[in-house]
């Protein structure tokens, strides 16, 4: 089994300046957190603040998460880009006719480049997330309470927005496919938003809201179920004051939702499949 | 005869209420070079759309080898050069053509010779490592013949191949397909260069909105062969009848008469050329001008065929 499209769609991957510019920005946005924990912990250590452990790691905490914030919206921005044009961009330039015309079915080319998407894209978010997650551990000391499940749902989280990019591009143009995609992805933040709001005011229909946001556009309540994993092992399991704000949560997220994600995940890549292998090309 | 490699069966094709393809029917023997024809919008492209699986008829069928044209095994001997194609601007020509190779199922120990083998073919083999992106339009078109052929295909569909090339390009492209169909290779030329189709083709398809208006011959299109023009500075009374029963008679303005017999013109009976010689022999001025000469495709298309969306 050669996977000559995968092998392609990574190459084609790699040249993209968009991926270009998505590792300056990411060495950026690792050099730039350094910096900053660095001239934090240097304050500490002349002893003007933050003297305990305990303010250590929750000040180290709370920057390293902002810093998994932002690393995760560069990775989901990635994504979606790179998911924008993977099928209509193909077809407008007329690359993909002379490819799908070879004896191998539809579905074949489509997984073969989802796949290659996917690779790309859970790449770069492990090699964001460890940067980000090295540079906090050597300054700060920095440990998450389970590297794997922050990683695995971070993954999960690009590879949904990948899936739902390829399906909309199947049908829509690579502008409007960006277009929409970013609203599901702003709709799934705005879900989330007002969710906790609704904890916060304890009022139960904007909760309910944010869950069903959450069921159909998963991209920030994985965020959030990633950031439980992100803390700390003792702040992960405070039962303290809040237990969830609008950019992470302290608890760990429920196996139910993460294989609903999965489920999800799986229903949009069947449903691009057989987009794709019924339209006319 | 052997079974065809391409055959199509009434095939329509609708695209919400416009109508592309209105019961195409066509067939395409082993080793058959057939030039596609038509204006534009006459179903052409959407035709060749169907029978590579990249469109899904309304109805009718469509077969390649015997197979439904959607099978992806029966595109194993099929090679497409699609009319608006590009290539990946990153990757190199022998790239480009080393992962069509791989689609097609050339082995991995063929492949580097295959690949070189093609290039060579298309006019590339010193430019196969430079990148598609620094390629001319003529070059990807000849790219696009490599990817084609890469795959010793039996059934070649070639969607404008020569639009972009130069004379040069043009005549290496007509070698190429001669040389194909040697081998036995059929050959579908999509094509609106007339003399291409007129220089490479055993048959024409010619299609208009939608239908098939025309299958058979060149020959056959062009009313049957060449015509023989005889002019003269005169035709006896007497004679003009007689020979109007087997041509015309029209004289020009200088008032030289030109009697037309055919086309074709040596399927006439003899009685007919001995009344060309007494028009020869009476005249005064003998014979003034012999020419053979046969209606052109381009004539023989443009009074066919409507105007397409002219």
């Amino acid at each position: 089994m050669r996977l000559a499209v995968y092998r392609a769609t990574l190459g084609e991957a790699l040249g993209r300046k968009i991926v270009l510019w998505g590792w300056i920005a990411s060495v950026l946005l690792v050099g730039l957190f350094g910096l900053g924990l660095a001239f934090l912990f240097d304050k500490v250590s002349r002893g003007e603040s933050l003297t305990t452990l305990a303010q250590r790691v929750l000040v180290g905490g709370i920057l390293t998460i902002l810093g998994l914030y932002v690393g995760s919206f560069l990775s989901a921005f990635l994504a979606m880009m790179l998911a924008a044009g993977s099928v209509s961009a193909e077809i407008d330039s007329g690359v993909l006719q002379a490819v799908v015309v070879r004896p191998q079915p539809r579905w074949r080319w489509y997984l073969e480049r989802w796949f290659g998407l996917v690779t790309m894209s859970v790449m770069y978010v492990v090699v964001l997330t460890l940067g980000i997650l090295l540079v906090s551990r050597i300054i700060s000391a920095y440990e998450p309470s389970s590297l794997f499940g922050l990683l695995g749902i971070l993954a999960l989280q690009v590879t949904l927005l990948v899936t739902v990019g390829m399906l909309l591009s199947c049908r829509l143009s690579s502008v409007a496919t960006g277009v929409v995609l970013f609203l599901y992805f702003g709709i799934a933040w705005l879900g989330g938003f007002i969710g906790w709001i609704g904890g916060l005011a304890e009022k139960p229909e904007l909760t309910t809201i944010g869950t069903v946001v959450s069921l159909v556009a998963p991209s920030d309540a994985l965020w959030k179920a990633a950031s439980s994993y992100a803390l700390p092992q003792g702040m992960s399991l405070s039962s303290n004051g809040p237990t969830d704000l609008p950019f992470l949560s302290t608890l760990q997220p429920s196996p139910w939702f993460l294989g609903w994600a999965v489920v999800l995940t799986i229903v949009f890549l069947a449903l691009g499949v057989r987009t794709f292998a019924r339209r006319d090309l | 005869m052997s079974e065809a490699v391409l055959d199509a069966d009434r095939l329509t094709k609708a695209y919400g209420k416009t109508i592309a393809l209105r019961g195409v029917t066509l067939t395409v023997a082993p080793g058959e070079a057939v030039g596609l024809l038509g204006p534009n919008g006459a179903g052409k492209t959407t035709t060749v759309k169907i029978l590579t699986g990249l469109v899904r008829p309304s109805s009718g069928t469509a077969r390649l080898f015997g197979r439904p044209a959607g099978d992806p095994r029966a595109r194993q001997r099929l090679g497409y050069l699609p009319e608006l194609f590009r290539f990946p601007d990153w990757m190199t020509g022998e790239q480009v053509v080393t992962f069509h190779a791989d689609l097609a199922g050339v082995s991995r120990a063929d492949r580097t010779n295959r690949v070189a083998e093609v290039l060579e073919k298309v006019g590339l083999g010193a430019r196969g490592r430079d990148r598609v992106g620094a390629y001319s339009k003529g070059m990807s078109q000849r790219l696009g013949l490599a990817q084609a052929i890469v795959g010793r295909p039996e059934l070649l569909l070639l969607d404008e191949p020569t639009s972009a090339l130069d004379p040069v390009g043009r005549r290496d492209v007509r070698e190429l397909v001669s040389e194909l169909k040697a081998e036995g290779v059929a050959v579908v030329l999509n094509s609106h260069l007339l003399t291409e189709v007129e220089r490479v083709c055993d048959r024409v398809i010619v299609m208009d909105k939608g239908h098939v208006k025309f299958s058979g011959s060149l020959d056959e299109l062009t009313g049957g062969g060449p015509s023989l023009h005889v002019t003269v500075g005169r035709v006896d009374d007497d004679l003009r009848p007689a020979l109007v029963e087997f041509g015309r008679v029209t004289v020009a303005a200088s008032g030289d008469v030109q009697i037309t017999l055919g086309p074709p013109w040596d399927d006439v009976p003899d009685e007919a050329a001995e009344l060309v010689a007494a028009a020869v022999t009476r005249g005064p001025w003998g014979l003034r001008g012999l020419v053979v000469s046969r209606a052109s495709l381009e004539d023989a298309f443009v009074a066919m065929v409507s105007g397409g969306d002219r």
